[in-house]
Parts: C-alpha cells; sequence; structure tokens
C-alpha cells in the first residue's frame, strides 16, 4: 500500500465500487449506483497501491441519540479490502484516516454494523448493542383490535413522528432527510407505506416490502414501525396481520423492531420467534465531546475520575462530572476507573453496564463506582434501527 | 371431581404418566422427578374415582427480587388428559395450589410457559426472555482461564451458585433437592459436570451432555454459570477442547439470558441466538410481595396503585431500600395484575408498560415507579 487518500476521480470511485462489491459479495451492477449516492453525501478514504484502489471506507455524517440528545456522528460503512491487500494493515490505515477525519469535522461517534468484531475492536469500537430478526405468524397479528384508522402514504409527517419515537432510545440516528431516501434504496422491491391516525394525529408509521417467493402467497418484510401509543402499535400490526390469506409469516427486519422488542406483551401467546443476536458497535471518536454532547438523566447529580486508554489518542486522565441533565468533561483525576475506550463506548451506549463489564474484565472498577456510571446510561433502551 | 394431593402410589404413578403424555421426556424422568421432589412440593390432582385426569406441581424455592429472598412457588407439571381438556380442569387445580401457597405465606408464583394466552388469563405475566444460542466450538477452543477445571465436583459447588444467583432479579435459591431433581446421581448416560476452582475455591459451574443423532453431534448445555471471568473463559475453552468430534455447542434456554455475555467474550460474532422462551410471574399476594421485594440502593417514594380495574387499592411507601404497603390509596397508578408482576421483575418497565397501554397514570408516577426497580436484569435461570 503506497497511501490512503480521498477518492480523487470517477475512477477512484468505481475502483472502490467494485472492492466493496467482491468484498461483499454484491454484483458489481448493485454496488456501483450505492457509490454513486455515497459520492453525495459521505466522506471516504481508499488505499492505494501502483495508483490503484486496493481498499476504502466511508463515514455519513448524521446524528445519534444518547440520552434524549443528538450526538454528532459518522456512520462508517463499505469498509472493503481486496483479499490480496488484506493481512498488510490497509483496513488500519484507511481507519486512522477516517478516524482522524471525523474528529476534524466534528463528529463526535461512529456506530457500525460489523462484518468483523475483532478488527474494529482493536481500532476502539465495541460492541454496543444487538440485533435480531423476528418472525410472527400473521395470523397472530391479524387477532389484535386498536382504536384509529391506517392511512396510507403518511408524508413528511412520518418523519417527524420516527424523530419523536427515536429520542427514547440510545442508539437510532437523528436522521437527515436524505437517509430516509438512502435506506430505501437497499431494497429492489416498492415500499408500502402507512400511517396511524387517532384523532386526526398520526400515531404510528409502518413501511413494508412484498416479496414473491416459489411457494403459495408471498411474503413480507417490515422494515419500519414507529408507534407512540398502544392502539398505533397494535393497529399497524393488525393490518400487517389483515394480509394472513396471503401471507404465512410476517418477517420484521432488525431496522423494524429492536433486540428487545415489545411483541412478547402485545400477542397472546408466544408466538415471535427471534433469531441472530448480531451486533451494532460503537467507537468513540472523540471521548470528551462524545461525553459533554451526550443527555443525561436530570435527575442524577455526581463525578467520577476516568483513566480512558485508546489506541489511537493514547491514555488520558478524564474526569466526567454530570448535573441537572448535562455534563462536563475535564482533563484531569486520578483515573480511578481504568476503561479502555471501547467499554467506554459500550457503556455510553447503554448496551453494556459497568457491573457487567467488571465481570467480564473489560474494565478496573468497584462495584460501588459500577453502581454510579450505570445509572447514567441505562435509562433507555439500545437500539440502532438505521441502515448505512 | 376432586382436588387432592396423590393418595397414593397409583394416583403418583398416573400423574407420572400423565405428564409425560402431555409435556414428553424419557420414560424414566418424570417418575424419577415426581420421586425427588416428592417431599418437599405441593402437587395436587384433579381426580374422579380412580382415575387423574389432570395435575400440578408447586416447588416452594425463594425466589431473589433485588437481592432479597421472596417467597415463592415456582409453577410445574402442569397438565390435563386430552379428554377432558378445555373443562378448567387445569384452572381449578392451579388455583387450588395457588391458594394452598398463598395460606402458607407464598408471594410470588414464577413458571416457564408452554402458552401464555392460558397463564396470563390467571394473573401471570412475561416477566424475562432468555435465549438459545449456538456456538461454533472451534470459536471457543481459544478461551482459557486461570484456574482449573474438576470433574463431577461436590456440594460446595450449590454455595457459590447462590452468589451467582444474587446478581438477578428473579433467580431461584435453590434447595438441595432441587440440585438432586435436576443433577441426579449418577449422572445419565453422556452427561458430564464440572466445577471450576480458582484456589480451591469454587467459581463456576458446568453441565452439558453430548448428543449423538445419526452422524449429527453437538454439546448440549443445561447449565453454565461463573462468579468470574476466568471461570467463564476456562468453561467455555472447555467446552471448546472438543471442537474436533462437536462441531457445535448449544446452549439451552434457561443458561443465558436475553442479553448474554457471549458477545463480549468471544473474538467474533460466532454465536447465533434464538429467543422467544419467557418467564411469567405472577404476585399471588401483591402486599407481601411489594414488602418483601428489596428496592434500588437509598430508593424512596410513594405510589398509589390501583390494580385490575381499582378491584384493589394500594399504596406503596419505599425507604431507603425497604417498603410498606397499605389498603387504598388514590389509585393513580393502574396496573393489571399480570403486568405489575413483570415491572416487579424488572422485566417491563412502568414507562413501556403505559406506552403498550398495560398501565396507566400520570408521568412522574411512571418514573417513580422505574426508579424503585433496581439494576439487576430479570433473569430466572433454573430449570424446573
Amino acid at each position: 500500500m503506497n497511501e490512503v487518500v480521498e477518492p480523487r476521480h470517477d475512477r477512484d470511485w468505481e475502483e472502490y465500487a467494485a472492492v466493496s462489491a467482491r468484498s461483499f459479495g454484491l454484483p458489481p451492477e448493485r454496488e456501483g449506483p450505492f457509490m454513486e449516492r455515497a459520492r453525495l453525501r459521505a466522506v471516504a478514504r481508499v488505499a492505494l497501491e501502483d495508483d490503484h484502489v486496493v481498499g476504502g471506507g466511508l463515514f455519513l455524517p448524521a446524528g445519534q441519540f444518547f440520552g434524549g440528545r443528538s450526538v454528532p456522528a459518522g456512520a462508517t460503512s463499505s469498509f472493503a479490502v481486496l483479499p490480496q491487500a488484506r493481512g498488510k494493515g490497509v483496513a488500519g490505515a484507511i481507519c486512522e484516516a477516517l478516524d482522524q477525519e471525523m474528529r476534524d469535522s466534528g463528529l463526535v461517534v461512529s456506530p457500525l454494523r460489523p462484518a468483523t468484531t475483532r478488527l474494529y475492536r482493536r481500532w476502539g469500537w465495541e460492541v454496543a448493542g444487538r440485533a435480531a430478526r423476528h418472525q410472527v405468524p400473521t395470523r397472530s397479528l391479524a387477532r389484535l383490535r386498536a382504536a384509529g384508522t391506517a392511512v396510507e402514504d403518511p408524508g413528511a409527517e412520518a418523519r417527524m413522528l420516527q424523530r419523536s419515537c427515536a429520542q427514547a432510545w440510545n442508539g437510532p440516528l437523528d436522521r437527515p432527510d436524505w437517509l430516509w431516501d438512502w435506506n430505501r434504496s437497499h431494497h429492489d422491491e416498492q415500499a408500502i407505506t402507512y400511517g396511524w391516525t387517532e384523532d386526526a394525529a398520526l400515531t404510528g408509521y409502518l413501511s413494508y416490502r412484498q416479496r414473491p417467493h416459489s411457494g403459495w402467497g408471498y411474503q413480507i418484510v417490515v422494515d419500519e414501525l414507529w408507534t407512540a401509543t398502544p392502539d398505533a402499535l397494535a393497529g399497524l400490526c393488525r393490518l400487517l396481520g389483515s394480509h394472513h390469506s396471503q401471507v404465512e409469516v410476517i418477517d420484521f427486519e432488525a431496522t423494524a423492531l429492536p433486540f428487545d422488542h415489545d411483541l412478547a406483551w402485545l400477542l397472546d401467546d408466544q408466538h415471535v420467534t427471534s433469531t441472530g443476536g448480531l451486533a451494532w458497535m460503537l467507537r468513540l471518536v472523540d471521548p470528551v465531546a462524545a461525553l459533554e454532547a451526550r443527555g443525561w438523566p436530570e435527575t442524577i447529580e455526581g463525578r467520577m475520575e476516568l483513566e480512558v486508554e485508546d489506541r489511537l489518542l493514547g491514555s488520558r486522565q478524564l474526569v466526567l462530572e454530570v448535573a441537572g441533565g448535562k455534563s462536563q468533561v475535564s482533563e484531569g483525576g486520578s483515573g480511578v476507573v481504568r476503561i479502555p475506550s471501547g467499554t467506554l463506548a459500550a457503556w455510553y451506549a447503554g448496551g453494556l453496564s459497568i457491573a457487567r463489564a467488571i465481570s467480564l474484565d473489560l474494565v478496573k472498577a468497584t462495584f460501588e463506582e459500577a453502581e454510579f456510571l450505570d445509572e447514567l446510561t441505562t435509562d433507555r433502551p439500545t437500539w440502532l434501527p438505521d441502515r448505512f | 371431581m376432586e382436588i387432592v394431593p396423590p393418595r397414593d402410589y397409583g394416583d403418583w404413578e398416573a400423574y407420572a404418566a400423565l405428564l409425560r403424555q402431555s409435556l414428553g421426556g424419557p420414560p424414566e424422568f418424570w417418575p424419577r422427578f415426581l420421586e425427588s421432589v416428592r417431599s418437599d412440593a405441593l402437587v395436587l390432582v384433579a381426580v374422579h374415582k380412580r382415575h387423574v385426569l389432570s395435575g400440578a406441581i408447586g416447588l416452594p424455592m425463594p425466589q431473589l427480587f433485588g437481592d432479597q429472598p421472596v417467597s415463592s412457588l415456582a409453577l410445574s407439571g402442569v397438565a390435563t388428559h386430552p379428554d377432558v381438556r378445555k373443562r378448567g380442569l387445569s384452572t381449578s387445580v392451579i388455583e387450588a395450589l395457588m391458594e394452598a401457597g398463598r395460606s402458607e405465606g407464598v408471594a410470588v408464583s414464577p413458571l416457564w410457559p408452554s402458552t401464555s394466552r392460558f397463564y396470563r388469563r390467571l394473573g401471570w405475566e412475561v416477566a424475562g426472555r432468555s435465549a438459545s444460542c449456538r456456538v461454533a466450538t472451534r470459536a471457543l477452543a481459544g478461551l482459557s482461564g486461570s484456574g482449573e477445571a474438576w470433574r463431577d465436583p461436590g456440594e460446595e459447588v450449590r454455595e457459590a451458585q447462590r452468589d451467582w444467583a444474587r446478581r438477578w432479579n428473579g433467580s431461584l435459591l435453590r434447595p438441595d433437592w432441587w440440585w438432586v431433581a435436576r443433577h441426579p446421581e449418577p449422572a445419565p448416560d453422556a452427561t458430564f459436570r464440572y466445577g471450576w476452582f480458582q484456589n480451591f475455591r469454587p467459581t463456576g459451574f458446568l453441565a452439558y451432555r453430548q448428543e449423538v443423532v445419526g452422524r449429527e453431534t453437538e454439546i448440549v448445555v443445561s447449565e453454565m454459570w461463573g462468579l468470574t471471568s476466568d471461570a467463564w473463559r476456562g468453561l467455555l475453552g472447555l467446552l471448546g477442547s472438543s471442537e474436533t468430534m462437536f462441531p457445535t455447542v448449544r446452549f439451552a434456554p434457561h443458561v443465558f439470558p436475553h442479553h448474554h455475555d457471549l458477545l463480549w467474550v468471544l473474538p467474533e460474532q460466532d454465536v447465533t441466538s434464538q429467543s422467544g422462551y419467557n418467564w411469567m410471574l405472577r404476585l399471588v399476594d401483591v402486599p407481601a410481595a411489594l414488602e418483601a421485594r428489596g428496592w434500588a440502593p437509598g430508593a424512596t417514594g410513594r405510589v398509589d396503585l390501583a390494580i385490575d380495574s381499582e378491584e384493589e387499592r394500594f399504596v406503596l411507601e419505599v425507604d431507603q431500600g425497604r417498603a410498606a404497603v397499605s389498603p387504598g390509596g388514590e389509585g393513580r397508578v393502574r396496573w393489571g395484575r399480570g403486568a405489575l408482576a413483570a415491572w416487579y421483575a424488572g422485566g417491563l418497565s412502568a414507562r413501556r408498560a403505559a406506552r403498550l397501554g398495560l398501565a396507566a397514570g400520570a408521568t412522574d408516577d411512571l418514573d417513580v415507579m422505574d426508579a424503585l426497580i433496581d439494576a439487576r436484569p430479570a433473569f430466572m435461570p433454573d430449570g424446573f
């Protein structure tokens, strides 16, 4: 490898698209349009060898909700290296370049959906949450009852509803408008969207695809389901259930329902099968700025001295002070809690408590220190409901 | 028809046959299980003349909530003869069992349901989830921990298990008969047990069996826990040492919580989990259950509860981690009895219950309720 640069011209982008297609086993005709769109929105870096692209990675600037606040984020994606260039430090060099670029752009956290956890762990990401695909027999949804009305294609109002619902979680992207179109562009099938209204107010949003399959009927794959009321959840699930004469099972993508979904309490019997358990990971690109940008529980006040170890940023002693739902971070302190930056990121996301990290040897802290730290990030469940 | 404890050997034998017909299992399992629990369990059967038509077992075991033992009757072995199903027999047997338990001070009842619909009608609700995980054995092969594995450990692991149980909301404080019933001596064929010891102190336990069906082989883990990171890594490494003969290791549903630790222990995401295994809880005596539980450290607050459409009203007052319950109050937060049990277990927050229409009240009151529950995850690592 000679250098890591911003793609210089069309040929670099085309070669990057080819590397990506090869790495992910995708047909080149599919990855090409993806990169065309990426050029407009993403920040990319490619590794060159003899003036040709042998690897690349990109991030999409967006916000990411933590503690109810939108934290500037670079969503990392399309990380790929040609087979013959692997094992030579290419991925690490791209990682380092993107990391610096994110920091320079004021983006302080970076989520990703990894193909390998080992590689990203080395560069400071850690497992922050999980994802699973859920399957429900269509008939069991048909029995639900709800007050309200389904409306087709609810339009831009759905985006406001989604944003409002997303803030109740740690991890959803604060989607710019273009990311909505971006998400849909991953599928060949046309998205069908419905809203749920109660007293003329939009309280739910559903997006799904109908997919032909070889047997009888067809398949339904749900990409998005956002609801603000119990009736919206039951009503939109019932709408899915109304397909029972043609569709045997409804597939909920990991973007549609969290790992800890609500269906166990909504359905009258345990008809949900969840499979997967794959991870999403988070890195605190700028730990100080990330800690200050996050929202915290209003009622908790306290102070903790941390020593954060990071392969790219070195070791830093920080004092975290939280009060009134906000935090201040300063350099210094005695570093009583020694924590790798990856573990800090998983805790930050609410996906890994410090108490649990102690028992897994992922942090050096006492259970008393864990008690305070865990109160800070467990007020909301963790979920990344976005594709990128 | 009458509901009575098994009257004689014939009733026990007939109930064991009914259990096998309804719930499956090898021929020797249910007679052996009933034999090991009969002197401690509360067992009732519905009989007509010489026939056992239905039955259920209540296993008295304290259950930990907020690190405090709560008097509990674990419901098991609910079975009704196919000829007489849907006539309310199971309901009658279960209610008789719960009434008997209540009169002896039982406050809660957990179960692993085959159907949640039936038990929900009787006041149980989904309190927690667990997952069945499958891991490629080779992914475990590189793991190791300080300490050593000892085959067939003695009773010293029982005390260590109690320490581990304190980490969860919902684990049972297993009496000795539980160990005899679940881990009988001698161990059945192809079943193995190991303790993990560090400085001669037990810090972990593993029980598994080797399954061979035709050319398919698999290790099935029925129990595994560790007090230390070394115990976890050491025992997982021990499983990994079978990689040449057994390509996969499957962890039974109650071994790991829904949010298992394997994603942080394994270098890669070599674990596939399948969930949908829920455990349920019923508050048999609401005031007694609330007063017995431990609460979040330093938690203080008052909530006026109304249960089952205002049928019952209570005031719950928590001060420095202890609760007092008195009848009456304004009923400001309305709950179904089952949903309240799920909140009690830490499996369903009050905010979430409200979002699902399972509770109703002002946001401030819901937040007070959620602040009372300690941070321990809801998990019942006990099969019964």
